[in-house]
């Protein structure tokens, strides 16, 4: 008699939710990260102020000052309030245009990896040719077209994008700018991917039992595809959060009054010598933030990694 | 390797043909134009200026002509400096924004790589450690926040060196150290996990059993493998300091290419804006080619491909 036990099948994701939660740095990044995001979600009860409540007789207090937790700036704007709606901003920018930047670059990876030959082989080219100019140029390239003109001119559907993107305080453009920059890395890794899969016997078990096209590609492909791209997805998150940033400090980022930490930089940059807790404050802020993520991104790129078995 | 060469080359070239082609129609689509004045001219005379610098040709024939002018050295007026060619201004500023650059470049190397190389002879030993973390440190914290808070550290805080000029040489380090330190963790990072896969190889366990010193094992026959690797970075790398310039030279109130490209920006100089930006593209462009043909001279593995 031959005993056959069955041990519970632990699946990929099981497996690599465990090795990220052993380790630490990862784990901690997250529960910060968490943080942040009920920050985010519940900034309007947390604030002590609103962040562009302006107190022209209580500007440039220092930390401590007048209940001021982190002082106010030049406007009498409270600081403290000012960081945690950017927490509201870089989180969402963070979000967004990783999704933004997935959808295309998924898309464009799954159809290239699917057809394979001759459209493959174009696809690949139009990337390779934009990839030669760094991300960071390309939003700015994007972002000056999309503030330009007088908005009173706008006519159609510029009037209809511009009233949107006021709404959200210039952040619909930025979702789309850096979302159509940044595609291009997430497109080559699907392709790859989609190439590896496309041999596989379930795939032409589909084709067999004929299934279109379109249903193959978002119903078989699309899920295995998952893992990996939302991994590589997570180390750019970082990077997004820098490219908001620094559109911001340029002027080409979210519109004032809102509170973005690039933004607050720039204007603390003027009162360093005097009120270095003006500058302080957002670059603490954006430092601790951009290494969560980075934490967070290489603990599930670790914890993904097929080549650690433990 | 003239093959590749010539391949390589081609394909750069028309990198740099679709950036000009995007600058060129963005240009085109920005509001704003050299003949926006006060008092507006007469449909005839407005007729006439644009018949002389090719305005009213068709869309494809205004860019062989930008192209064309672009090539020998015109780039247009700017907006806001109405008598001052773009390929001047620029010039009066490159040479600043090329000097940092330099030293960044050569900051970066020459910390990275000891610090790399150490850590890996040191392997999960305290050097290690030590390197490891300030790696991770420096590649994580982005220039816009280590910038001020080298600037409130050493020059506020410890008053050990200036800021906001750039004139004497204490003046030029803490923005050489706000670029370069980035650079150096890359290139820490890079070198140490290179290190550790070629000390694995055969051919060192051969160079030690031949009884070489560990400082000529590590130092001649290891690195000199571990640094194709960082070779093929310095594209990336040189793209990421063109990029942190901008904010550096911003931050720094240092008077290069960078602060004035996010000056006129906001002066929505248009001008001066997109033959900034082709300049860069061009920059880029040309670092990457020769960094790839530099890598496919010193790989020969790769020429074959």
């Amino acid at each position: 008699m031959i005993e056959i036990s069955a041990s519970p099948a632990k699946s990929l994701n099981r497996l690599a939710f465990r090795r990220f939660a052993r380790n630490r740095l990862a784990l901690s990044s997250f529960l910060f990260l968490l943080i942040l995001f009920l920050v985010t979600i519940f900034v309007d009860w947390l604030a002590p102020q609103h962040f562009a409540e302006e107190d022209f007789l209580a500007t440039y207090l220092k930390p401590g000052e007048e209940g001021f937790l982190l002082g106010t700036d030049f406007l009498g704007r409270d600081i403290w309030s000012r960081i945690l709606y950017g927490t509201r901003i870089s989180l969402t920018v963070a979000i967004c245009a990783a999704l933004a930047s997935f959808l295309i670059g998924v898309s464009y990876g799954l159809v290239a990896g699917y057809y394979g030959g001759k459209l493959d082989e174009w696809m690949m080219r139009f990337v390779d040719i934009l990839n030669a100019v760094p991300t960071l140029l390309f939003v700015i390239l994007i972002m000056v077209y999309f503030r330009a003109g007088n908005p009173e001119e706008f006519t159609g559907f510029k009037a209809i994008f511009y009233e949107w993107d006021s709404q959200l305080g210039g952040l619909l453009s930025i979702f789309i700018g850096i979302g159509l920059t940044s595609w291009v890395r997430l497109a080559r890794i699907a392709r790859a991917e989609t190439l590896s899969l496309r041999r596989r016997e379930f795939i032409e078990a589909d084709l067999v039992q004929g299934f279109g096209i379109p249903t193959i590609l978002f119903r078989r492909l699309f899920p295995n595809l998952l893992g990996t791209c939302i991994v590589a997805e997570s180390v750019a998150i970082p990077d997004y959060i820098i490219f908001e940033s620094v559109l911001s400090f340029i002027g080409l980022g979210v519109n004032p009054p809102v509170p973005s930490w690039g933004a607050m930089i720039s204007e603390g940059l003027e009162g360093i010598r005097s009120y270095p807790h003006l500058i302080l404050a957002p670059a603490t802020a954006m430092t601790l933030t951009v290494l969560a993520f980075n934490f967070v991104g290489d603990g599930l790129r670790d914890a993904f990694d097929p080549k650690l078995q433990d | 390797m003239l093959n590749f060469l010539v391949r390589r080359l081609g394909s750069g070239a028309l990198s740099l043909l679709v950036i000009a082609a995007l600058v060129f129609l963005l240009l085109k689509a920005l509001p704003g134009g050299p003949f926006d004045t006060e008092k507006s001219l007469p449909p005839e005379i407005m007729r006439n200026i644009e018949a002389y610098y090719g305005l009213d040709r068709p869309l494809w024939e205004q860019f062989v002509r930008y192209v064309g002018n672009a090539l020998q050295g015109d780039l247009g007026v700017s907006y806001s400096q109405r008598d001052l060619p773009v390929v001047d201004l620029i010039a009066q500023r490159l040479p600043i924004s090329l000097e940092l650059g330099c030293y960044a470049i050569l900051f970066g190397l020459l910390l990275g790589l000891p610090l790399g190389v150490l850590a890996a002879a040191y392997h999960n030993r305290l050097p290690d450690y030590i390197a490891t973390l300030l790696a991770v440190l420096g590649t994580s914290i982005p220039n816009l926040a280590l910038a001020p808070m080298l600037i409130l550290f050493f020059g506020l805080f410890l008053k050990w060196l200036p800021i906001a000029r750039w004139t004497t040489w204490d003046s030029k380090v803490l923005p050489t150290l706000a670029l370069g330190l980035g650079i150096a963790a890359v290139i820490s990072r890079l070198t140490r996990s290179s290190m550790l896969q070629i000390i694995q190889e055969d051919f060192i366990r051969t160079a030690r059993a031949k009884g070489l010193s560990e400082v000529s094992v590590l130092g001649q026959h290891a690195l000199r493998n571990a640094l194709l690797p960082v070779l093929t970075i310095m594209g990336p790398i040189l793209a990421a300091l063109l990029t942190g310039t901008l904010v550096v030279e911003e931050i720094f109130a240092i008077p290069g290419l960078g602060s004035y490209f996010v000056t006129s920006i906001s002066n929505r100089d248009y001008p001066v804006v997109m033959g900034i930006y082709l300049l860069y593209g061009f920059l880029i462009i040309l670092m990457n080619t020769l960094v790839d043909i530099l890598y496919a001279w010193a790989d020969p593995r790769i020429r074959l491909e």
